[in-house]
C-alpha cells in the first residue's frame, strides 16, 4: 500500500466561479499519481492534504479523471471553493508539491446496468460522474445498445456539461438560479449532443419534467449519482418510487478517509436480507474488496463512508 | 526496525518506546501501512461489554492544529475483539494493550476480566472519554470514584494494567495518584480535552454531540505539562501522549518523563505516522547526549 505521498501541481485552474480544476502529476521520487491513474475505479476519491500546519484533515475528493498523457499520467480533480481549506489550495500554482492519498473507497458497480443509465449529478458530483460514464461508454460494445442519459443540476451557470456530452446519448441540464421560463432552453443546438438546459429548478424537477414530456425511457434503467446529500435523497426517493436501483457516491465528514476514525459512518438498514440492484445482480452488499476487518458487528447497522463507501446502493442506506 | 531503544512498561518490552493512541488504530485499515509488530505496542480501539453504535454524525470537526471528535467509542464489543482484531494482532506478533471502555463499573469489570483470559499483553482503562454520557469521563475526574473503580478492576486481572487519564481536571497529580495507589501499574495522558465548534453560517454546533475531545498539535503543551507535572508525582511509568507528530515531539515527551509515547491523530492524518515516529525517535536517541537527557529525566521523575 502507498503510503500518503506528494504529487506535482500541473495546472490549477478557475473553470468556473469559485470552481477550479486541479491537474496532478507524479513529483520527483514518488509514484502515488501513476498508481492512482493505473488503479483507479469511477467513484474513488483521493485525500488532499493542505501544506498548512494548522489545517491537518484530509480533504476528500472525488476522482474526475484520470488520464494517461504522453508527458506521464495525469490526474484531475474538480473542487469548489466553499471554506478555508479549499481557498488555500486554490492559491497553490503549478509546479508546487502537495500531499496526497488514494485511490480510497469503493466506487461505483459499472456493469451490468441494464439499457437505459442515467447518469444524475449534481454541482460537484458532476465530474467525478464523467469519469464513470467514460468508462462505461469505453467497455460497451460495437452494436450494443445500452443508452447513456445525463441529468446534471447547477446552483449557477453549467459546467462539465459539455464533456458529458462526448460520452452520453443526451445531456440535460438545470440551474437552480439563472433566470427565465422553465422551457427548454436549446442551447448548443449546433452540437451533435445537445445539452439542454432547464431554468430554474433541480435536478428532480428536471426528471419529473422529462418524464412528464415522455422524454425519458425508464425501462431496464438503473441509476448512478453524484452531489450534495439532499439532492441524493430525492434521487433516492425518486428511483425507488420508480423502481430503479439506484448507486448514490455520499459525502461526510471525515477525519482520516481511510477507515481509522470511525468518524464518517452512515446508518444503513440492517445488512442481511437487502433486496438491493447490486444483490439481484449477483455482487454482495458491503463486503468492500480489501475486506479483512473483522471489527464490524451485525447489530451495528452503520458503514464507514470512506472505506465501505463513497458509493452505496440508495436503498441499502437510511436516508 | 532498529531494536537498540527497547523499554520495559511494568514488565513487557515494547521493542520501541512508541505505540498508537486508542481509537487511530484500525487492525484492517491501519496494517496496510504499517507493520503493528513494528511498533512498541499497539494500542486498540475503546471496547465494551456489548457493541455500541457510537454517536450521531458530523463526528469530526477541524480545528486550528488540532480537531474535535465525537466518535462515542463505537465498536462491536468484547466478544467481537477478542474472536478479531486480538487475534489478528497476536497473530501478527504485536504487542497488545486493550483499551477498555465502560458505562458502569461493572462493566468495566466484566469486560476486563473477559480480557484477562486472552493474551492481550496490557490493558488500558479509559476513565476519560469526553464522548459518553454515563461513564468515561466521570470515572476519571473524581479521585475516589476512579480509586473505586481501579481497585475492582485490579482484584478480577494480574494483567499490566494502565489506567488513562483526562485532562478535564484542575489537578491531574490527584487522579494519578488515586489511581496508582488503587493498583495501576502504569498511567497513560492525556485523552482529549472537551472542546466545542459552532458553525457562523448556521450558528448551530458543527458536532451532531455538540461538544467533542480536542486533539493534535493544539493540545500538545497542555499534554507535556500534565505528563511533566505526573512523572515526578508518581512511581509508575508514564505513557506521555497529545499531539505528537514528530520523533522530535515525542522526545519531548520523554523528557517531561514519560517512558514511552503514543501517537493518535498524526496517524489519522498520515497513516504511517506512529513506524515514522518511531523512527524519528530511534535516530535522535542515537545521540548519546540524547540518551543521557532523557535518562536524567528518567532518574529526576522517579
Ligand atoms: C467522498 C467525497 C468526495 C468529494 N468530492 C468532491 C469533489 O469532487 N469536489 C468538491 O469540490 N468537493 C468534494 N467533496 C466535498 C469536499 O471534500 C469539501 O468541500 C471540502 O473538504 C471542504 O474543505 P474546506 O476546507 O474548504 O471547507 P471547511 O468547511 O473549511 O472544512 C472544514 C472541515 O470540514 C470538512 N468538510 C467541509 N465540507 C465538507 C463536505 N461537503 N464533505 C465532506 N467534508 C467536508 C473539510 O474536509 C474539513 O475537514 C467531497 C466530499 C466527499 C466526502
Ligand atoms: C478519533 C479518536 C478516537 C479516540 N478514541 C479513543 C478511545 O477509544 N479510547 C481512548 O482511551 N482514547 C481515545 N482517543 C484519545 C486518544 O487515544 C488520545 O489520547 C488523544 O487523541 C490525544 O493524542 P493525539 O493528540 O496524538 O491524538 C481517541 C482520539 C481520537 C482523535
Ligand atoms: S474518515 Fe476516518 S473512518 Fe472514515
Amino acid at each position: 500500500m502507498r503510503e500518503r505521498a506528494t504529487a506535482s501541481i500541473v495546472e490549477n485552474l478557475e473553470i468556473a466561479s469559485g470552481v477550479y480544476r486541479l491537474t496532478l502529476a507524479d513529483s520527483r521520487g514518488s509514484d502515488m499519481v501513476s498508481g492512482i491513474v493505473a488503479e483507479a475505479a469511477p467513484g474513488q476519491f483521493v485525500n488532499v492534504y493542505l501544506n498548512s500546519a494548522s489545517m491537518l484533515l484530509p480533504r476528500p475528493f472525488g476522482i474526475s479523471d484520470v488520464v494517461a498523457s504522453e508527458r506521464g499520467p495525469r490526474l484531475v480533480l474538480v473542487y469548489a471553493v466553499v471554506g478555508a481549506g479549499t481557498a488555500e489550495l486554490s492559491t497553490y500554482a503549478p509546479g508546487a508539491a502537495i500531499r496526497i492519498l488514494g485511490p480510497q473507497g469503493n466506487g461505483y458497480e459499472l456493469a451490468p446496468l441494464g439499457k437505459n443509465v442515467l447518469l444524475i449529478g449534481g454541482g460537484l458530483g458532476i465530474p467525478p460522474l464523467l469519469f464513470a460514464t467514460r468508462r462505461i461508454r469505453e467497455r460497451l460494445t460495437p452494436g450494443d445498445d445500452t443508452r447513456l442519459t445525463a441529468l446534471l443540476g447547477y446552483r449557477d451557470a453549467p459546467y462539465y456539461s459539455g464533456g458529458m456530452g462526448l460520452y452520453c446519448d443526451e445531456v440535460f441540464s438545470i440551474s437552480e438560479t439563472a433566470s427565465g421560463i422553465g422551457e427548454y432552453k436549446k442551447e448548443h443546438e449546433h452540437k451533435k449532443n445537445r445539452p439542454f438546459c432547464v431554468v430554474n429548478g433541480t435536478v428532480m424537477d428536471l426528471a419529473a419534467r422529462l418524464v412528464s414530456d415522455g422524454r425519458l425511457d425508464l425501462t431496464d434503467a438503473s441509476i448512478l449519482s453524484c452531489g450534495p446529500m439532499p439532492m441524493l435523497c430525492a434521487v433516492a426517493e425518486w428511483a425507488k418510487s420508480k423502481g430503479i436501483p439506484a448507486q448514490v457516491s455520499l459525502e461526510a465528514r471525515m477525519g482520516c478517509g481511510y477507515g481509522a476514525c470511525v468518524g464518517c459512518t452512515i446508518e444503513v438498514k440492517p445488512a442481511e436480507p437487502i433486496a438491493s440492484a447490486a444483490n439481484t445482480k449477483g455482487t454482495v452488499l458491503f463486503v468492500s474488496p480489501s475486506d479483512e476487518s473483522l471489527t464490524e458487528h451485525p447489530s451495528i447497522a452503520q458503514r464507514k463512508v470512506c472505506k465501505d463507501g463513497p458509493v452505496f446502493p440508495a436503498e441499502a442506506i437510511v436516508w | 526496525m532498529d531494536d537498540s531503544y527497547r523499554v520495559n512498561i511494568c514488565g513487557v518490552e515494547w521493542r520501541n518506546p512508541v505505540t498508537t493512541a486508542a481509537g487511530t488504530f484500525a487492525v484492517a485499515e491501519s496494517g496496510k501501512y504499517f507493520d503493528p509488530a513494528e511498533l512498541g505496542a499497539v494500542t486498540t480501539k475503546g471496547v465494551s461489554a456489548e457493541p455500541w453504535a457510537g454517536n450521531p454524525t458530523p463526528r469530526i470537526a477541524e480545528t486550528p492544529s488540532g480537531m474535535l471528535n465525537a466518535v462515542g467509542l463505537e465498536n462491536p464489543g468484547v466478544d467481537a475483539y477478542i474472536a478479531g482484531d486480538l487475534r489478528v494482532l497476536k497473530d501478527r506478533g504485536a504487542t497488545v494493550i486493550s483499551n477498555v471502555a465502560g458505562h458502569s463499573e461493572d462493566e468495566y469489570v466484566y469486560v476486563c476480566r473477559r480480557l484477562d483470559a486472552t493474551d492481550t499483553d496490557m490493558l488500558e482503562l479509559n476513565v476519560s472519554c469526553p464522548n459518553v454520557r454515563e461513564g468515561g469521563m466521570a470515572f476519571g475526574t473524581d479521585a475516589d470514584t476512579l480509586a473505586r473503580l481501579v481497585g475492582k478492576v485490579r482484584a478480577v486481572t494480574d494483567k499490566p494494567l494502565i489506567v488513562k487519564l483526562s485532562p478535564n481536571v484542575t489537578d491531574i497529580t490527584k487522579l494519578a495518584a488515586a489511581a496508582e495507589r488503587a493498583g495501576a501499574d502504569a498511567l497513560s495522558l492525556i485523552n482529549t480535552l472537551l472542546g466545542m465548534r459552532i458553525d457562523t453560517r448556521t450558528g448551530k454546533p458543527i458536532l451532531a454531540n455538540i461538544t467533542g475531545g480536542l486533539s493534535g498539535p493544539a493540545i500538545r503543551p497542555v499534554a507535556v505539562r500534565m505528563v511533566y507535572e505526573v512523572a515526578r508525582s508518581v512511581s509508575v511509568p508514564v505513557v506521555g501522549m497529545g499531539g505528537i507528530m514528530t520523533g522530535e515531539d515525542a522526545l519531548e515527551f520523554l523528557l517531561a518523563g514519560a517512558s514511552a509515547v503514543a501517537v493518535g491523530t498524526a496517524a489519522l492524518i498520515d497513516p504511517a505516522a506512529p513506524v515514522r515516529v518511531a523512527r524519528e525517535l530511534g535516530e535522535l536517541i542515537s545521540n548519546p547526549q540524547v540518551a543521557a537527557a532523557i535518562d536524567a529525566a528518567r532518574v529526576r521523575t522517579a
